[in-house]
């Protein structure tokens, strides 16, 4: 015959060896397409009922930091990939900046003195609102 | 010129069977038992394994193509050929050189074809809809195969030992 | 590869749906918190814009900061009778029922003790402060909270000179049932309501199945979830918890949700209360009352299977970090707080 390995009846060494790298093909394929938590994340700022910015969390490679033009309380706004907090407010109750990071769909942070709120949208959410 | 004749005519029945066999599979699909797109058993490579074991490459790649070629046809549905094609090819290339490693057994074999059969596939989809997250369900299709590669090893084990047919 | 086809074509429609069923999202502030309504249906502008108009007109009239709004007007002539819109009336009697039904754990005339904390209108929050009151203020405000406003045709009266009228604890969820009947008036079918915490389902999402909430780790930040359930059609889920607002005085912290009995924050044993009904405004202010009643008569309000309680479903969660969820929304419920130390438990009856 022409190829040993139509002799064999039995499972190889080697066989085993060709197992792994599928096994490890389809575990570096789970890890490069990962669910990622910035798929295609959009951070919408809304000032007193108007969108004044859209900041595209997800295709974002830098920070950037954003002075929202309008707001009676001075108000900065951060945006990492994948995550968007408030930096920094005048406001008097500083809740805004205490909500830190939001990273998820569906995720908001308001600052009410500022009639502000941010709202994390796309990508995949696991629920449609939040209570409480 | 007998001898042509007899290569012939051994190619158009390993043809007729591969055919038959991928065919016959379509009527039973494994993705019932298992919902994940794109997965099957892949006897049909059976057929592919025995004709570079007991014939030569050049004829088992003619098998394949005319194996995709006719599919395509009888099922009336030429987009799929593209599908057939790679996945039917990578696994071809793939088998083809494994065969030359000395130390496998056709376990590997099959298995390594049943993985670059759906890696094939994968790439054709991916290039159809020019979108690459796609590759994500190439991780379960590649788990399968282990599965199903160690199936079809074990069933061409039998087929290249017991019907030792030809030269 | 024939069986690869269909994955092809459903991929293609998947994207292709996407495109279009985007949700409408309106966001706005009214009544001192932010609202926002999803609508799934394509073209609901009309009705989103209507929804709005008809919060805005509810706050016009429920308002305790508004000049003008039958709250304020109610509280600046209190003794008097004053004129009401019929929506007043209507959400006074439902108020007073509730309160009623539960021992004045809810009371809607709370506000002169609130005041006192400082956890008033919330208008003023920004500015308000914080500060805890001497039992000697508190004896002498508490009276005047006892007493629920008196409703007649057309119009209601607080019976005491002093009195203050604050409907925070059930206007948000009694505007929810209009925001229903808005949408619905114009043809939206699919939406998803959350009027400050309050969250209304309208129908179910498009491809049917409900709608899902997470509710909010009381102990936990911003991200962090107690739990992710299901909201049937037409259901409405209300939260009430006192790490929602709070102050710390002398190391000790005092949150906003007062109990009525004796004036001081609610010392239930309960880091929050949720609860899902069929009547928004109910399940507003239910959330409320139950929160300072505490888990066991909570739960025996609900086993009784009498009353208002019986008919809500409800996810208790007490300081030992017990959850208590009722058997009603164990369907489609994921737990999310076992890591945080969170144990569940299912009540049934």
């Amino acid at each position: 015959m022409k190829f040993s390995a139509a002799e064999r009846t039995r499972p190889t060494l080697l066989d085993g060896l060709v197992v792994l790298a599928v096994l490890a093909a389809a575990g570096t394929i789970l890890f490069a397409f990962r669910p990622e938590t910035g798929n295609f994340l959009t951070a919408r700022i809304v000032l007193d009922n108007e969108v004044v910015a859209e900041l595209p969390l997800s295709t974002l490679t830098q920070p950037v930091a954003l002075d929202v033009p309008g707001a009676e309380y001075p108000i900065t706004v951060e945006a990492e990939p994948g995550r968007v907090r408030v930096l920094h407010s005048d406001c008097p109750s500083q809740d805004c900046v205490h909500t830190g990071w939001v990273s998820r769909s569906g995720g908001q942070i308001i600052c009410l003195p500022n009639r502000l709120v941010i709202t994390v949208t796309g990508g995949t959410a696991d629920a449609d609102a939040v209570t409480g | 010129m007998t001898d042509s004749i007899h290569r012939l005519t051994r190619c158009a029945v390993l043809t007729a069977l591969a055919l038959a066999i991928s065919v016959c599979e379509g009527l039973v699909p494994l993705s019932i038992l298992i919902p994940l797109p794109g997965l099957r058993l892949g006897l049909a490579n059976l057929v592919t394994v025995y004709a570079l074991c007991r014939l030569s490459g050049r004829e088992a790649l003619g098998i394949l193509v005319s194996r995709c070629l006719l599919g395509a046809i009888v099922g009336g549905n030429l987009t799929a050929l593209a599908f057939s094609l790679t996945g039917g090819v990578l696994a071809f290339l793939t088998m083809w050189l494994l065969l030359h490693v000395p130390g496998l057994s056709l376990f590997g074999v099959c298995i390594a074809g049943a993985a670059a059969h759906n890696t094939g596939q994968i790439l054709a989809a991916m290039a159809v809809l020019a979108s690459p997250a796609i590759a994500v369900y190439l991780a379960p299709l590649l788990l399968a195969s282990l599965l199903t590669g160690a199936v079809t090893g074990a069933a061409s084990i039998l087929l290249v030992r017991r019907v030792p047919w030809g030269s | 590869m024939k069986r690869f086809l269909p994955l092809v074509c459903a991929l293609a429609l998947l994207t292709g749906c996407a495109g279009t069923a985007e949700p409408v999202v309106q966001t706005f502030f009214a009544m001192d918190t932010v609202m926002s309504i999803t609508a799934y249906d394509s073209g609901p502008t009309d009705g989103l814009v209507a929804a709005q108009q008809e919060v805005n007109r509810l706050e016009g009239l429920w308002s305790r900061t508004r000049s003008g709004s039958d709250v304020s007007r109610l509280n600046d002539a209190a003794g008097q009778w004053v004129e009401v819109d019929a929506d007043t009336a209507a959400l006074l009697e439902k108020a007073n029922a509730a309160a009623q039904e539960s021992a004045m754990a809810f009371d809607p005339a709370l506000s002169p003790v609130m005041d006192a904390w400082g956890f008033g209108s919330t208008e003023s929050e920004t500015t308000a402060v914080h500060r805890v009151p001497s039992q000697e203020e508190l004896d002498a405000l508490l009276p005047l909270t006892r007493d629920l406003p008196q409703v007649e045709e057309g119009r209601a009266r607080l019976p005491l000179e002093g009195q203050a009228l604050d409907l925070g604890a059930i206007a948000k969820g009694a505007a929810a049932a209009y925001v229903v009947d808005a949408l619905t008036e114009h043809g939206v079918e699919s939406a998803i309501i959350a009027l400050g915490g309050n969250i209304t389902a309208l129908g179910t999402k498009p491809d049917g199945s409900p709608f899902r909430v997470y509710v909010r780790d009381p102990q936990g930040s911003e991200e962090d979830y107690l739990c992710l359930m299901a909201l049937p059609a037409g259901m409405t889920c209300s939260t009430s918890g006192g790490y929602e607002r709070w102050f710390e005085s002398g190391g000790e912290i005092y949150h906003h949700i007062i109990d009525p009995s004796d004036g001081y924050p609610a010392q239930s044993g309960l880091l929050s209360v949720t609860v899902v009904a069929q009547d928004p405004a109910l399940a507003d202010a239910w959330s409320t009352a139950l929160y300072v009643l505490g888990a066991e008569e909570a739960v025996a309000r609900w086993e009784s299977g009498m009353g208002s309680v019986a008919g809500m479903e409800l996810i208790l969660v007490t300081e030992e970090g017990t959850v208590y969820i009722t058997e009603g929304l164990e369907e489609g419920l994921e737990t999310l707080g076992e890591e945080a130390g969170y144990t569940y438990e299912i009540l049934r009856r």
